[in-house]
């Protein structure tokens, strides 16, 4: 395991930026800060504390699901945690994950000083605590909480009790946090990039985020737009969605995918960054097609335009739309081959070592192409007619955000929690975090593939004894899951206090502007930009060349 | 902190007001189409 600590490099800057190092104190510096870094770490703090209450809300799901029979919770409780395990895990956990390491990375790997409107930066998480208070407090409001799924399809949606307007603000609270930070990063890249570095010498993980922010700024406002006819709707009288007034409850489900589908997508984009910066890092190799994986995620982007409809085959279309539908959706399969390709060959004859950071990548790799995989199957017109509400959906979707989305995100933690802290965490407990997380999540996953195939239907909370089995197997992956991710804010608390030095380029393989900075970075860093010079090649840029200089 | 450029300045305000408005014009695009549509 030749990794860490190569001791040359970084001291210049942490010379050059030690005076600058004055921060505030208290409860004042979290309140009222601008910074990048600190703002970053708020959103990670919070998706961390969202990604264990919507954990608790599987597990509660799980442990009702783990025999036939009503045991653990009523049908209707039931159904509010199905719908705000859902929207906690991709509003408050996968999305501000993004976001914090975007915050945290990109203006490091662009050489900017800061994001380039850092007092909106700062509005746009503090909106997010008051959304998910109102989210998680519309449980409590007489009739329950929001029970319809997080697809919010009218007519149920509409029969919600005094929860429906609490929901319909905290989406529209999260969708405008959501949209203030792509401007944000979008503004970043586009205008604070250092001179030198054109768009095709940026970190993948970078370019990722461009392409995600964009895809925010044209659906999250499309998203606003259909809760907000639900809300006239319900209040007011309209008839968007109600066909008892010349409405159209299908044409919901249209504009609810036109955003649901990319929607996926921004949760996705950004694990392609991550992977595409682990990956070369400990194969001790640049990245294979760098302009082909550029070129791979803004096809996947503009893909993810036009499969919408997949997701409604059952509720009826003209053939003309199933088959396009179908055939644009299996499309998606060309790029994200590419991509599956080059990491692949990326790998090659490298000098490959495998530290938490690839471990976790490693299983992305694997485990997102059974989910893509699975993701073809449905795309199948007849096929999906069987498969479509049953489990095999669940497992589909679950294989693409958990070992997808979620081992992004931890691979980017373990990438970058020595640059951030200044200390190696602990490498053993941090493969046995891998290890336990990567066994479970399949125990957990992979029977849910067996029972959708057999006919059991999502969203319920009981089902017929021939599924039992193979939930009792799902359960129990589950609480190993559940208890095992324990490990991850321990890990991350023990590196806080304390570790041995982490050195400015930290991994062996480090490449990138960010590992030219000290361990940890300074408060304010690139007030000047770095003096970098890139290569002819399309993403060729060698640190220690550079650090030579 | 370095005096920031004026004309960066301006990108940065013309890059965030173009972006906005293209949020504005999703946003009651899909709503208008809803009223078409209903």
């Amino acid at each position: 395991m030749a990794t860490h600590s190569h001791a040359h490099g970084g001291g210049a800057h942490a010379d050059t930026h030690a005076h600058h190092d004055e921060k505030p104190s208290g409860i004042k510096r979290w309140l009222y800060t601008t910074n990048h870094k600190d703002i970053g770490t708020m959103y990670l703090v919070f998706s961390g504390i969202m990604f264990f209450i919507g954990g608790a809300f599987a597990m509660v799901i799980r442990a009702e699901l783990f025999k036939p029979g009503l045991q653990v919770v009523d049908p209707g409780l039931f159904n509010e945690f199905t719908t705000l395990h859902a929207l906690i895990m991709i509003f408050g956990a996968v999305m501000p994950g993004w976001v914090g390491l975007a915050n945290w990375m990109v203006p490091m790997q662009v050489g900017a000083p800061d994001m380039a409107l850092p007092r909106m930066n700062n509005y746009s998480f503090w909106i997010l605590p008051f959304a998910f208070t109102l989210l998680i407090g519309s449980m409590f409001v007489p009739g329950g909480g929001p029970a319809g799924g997080w697809t919010l399809y009218p007519p149920l949606s509409l029969q919600a009790g005094n929860s429906l307007p609490l929901t319909i603000f905290a989406i529209h609270l999260m969708g405008a946090s959501s949209i203030m930070g792509a401007i944000n990063i979008i503004v970043t890249i586009m205008n604070l990039r250092m001179k030198e570095m054109s768009l095709l010498h940026m970190p993948l993980f970078v370019w990722t985020w461009l392409i995600t922010a964009y895809l925010l700024i044209a659906v999250m406002p499309v998203l606003a737009g259909a809760v907000t006819m639900l809300l006239t709707d319900h209040f007011f009288g309209t008839s968007f969605f109600s066909a008892a007034g010349g409405g159209d409850p299908v044409m919901f489900q249209h504009i609810f995918w036109f955003f649901g589908h990319p929607e996926v997508y921004i949760l996705i984009l950004p694990a392609f960054g991550i992977v595409s910066e682990v990956i070369p890092t400990f194969s001790r190799k640049p990245l294979f097609g760098y302009d082909a994986m550029v070129y791979a995620t803004a096809s996947i982007a503009f893909l993810s335009f036009i499969v919408w409809a997949h997701h409604m085959f059952t509720v009826g279309m003209p053939l003309a739309g199933q088959l396009f539908f179908m055939l644009s959706t299996m499309l998606i399969a060309v790029p994200t081959g590419v991509k599956v390709f080059n990491w692949t060959a990326t790998m090659w004859k490298g000098s490959l070592s495998f530290e938490p950071p690839m471990l976790f990548a490693l299983a992305f790799l694997f485990l997102f192409t059974i989910g893509g995989f699975s993701g073809l199957m449905l795309a199948i017109v007849p096929a999906d007619f069987q498969y479509h509400d049953t489990y095999f959906v669940v497992a589909h979707f679950h294989y693409v955000l958990v070992p997808g989305a979620i081992f992004g995100i931890m691979a980017g933690v373990y990438l970058w929690l020595p640059k951030w802290t200044g200390h190696m965490y602990d490498m053993k407990l941090a493969t046995w975090h891998f290890w336990l997380s990567a066994i479970f999540v399949n125990v957990l996953f992979f029977p849910q593939h067996f029972l959708g195939l057999a006919g059991m239907p999502r969203r319920i909370p009981d089902y017929a004894t021939q599924f039992t089995d193979w939930n009792m197997w799902s359960s129990i992956g589950a609480f190993g899951f559940g208890l095992s991710q324990l490990l991850f804010p321990y890990i991350i608390y023990k590196c806080v206090k304390g570790g041995a030095k982490a050195s400015s380029d930290v991994w062996e393989g480090a490449h990138g502007l960010e590992w030219l900075l000290p361990s940890p970075p300074p408060y304010h860093s690139w007030e000047t930009p770095p003096r970098v010079k890139f290569g002819d090649e399309p993403g060729e840029f060698d640190p220690h060349a550079a650090k030579a200089k | 902190m370095a005096e920031v450029d004026p004309e960066r300045r301006r990108r940065v305000r013309r890059t965030a007001i173009v972006l906005t408005l293209i949020v504005l014009a999703f946003y009651f695009g899909f709503i208008l189409l809803g009223v078409v549509r209903s």
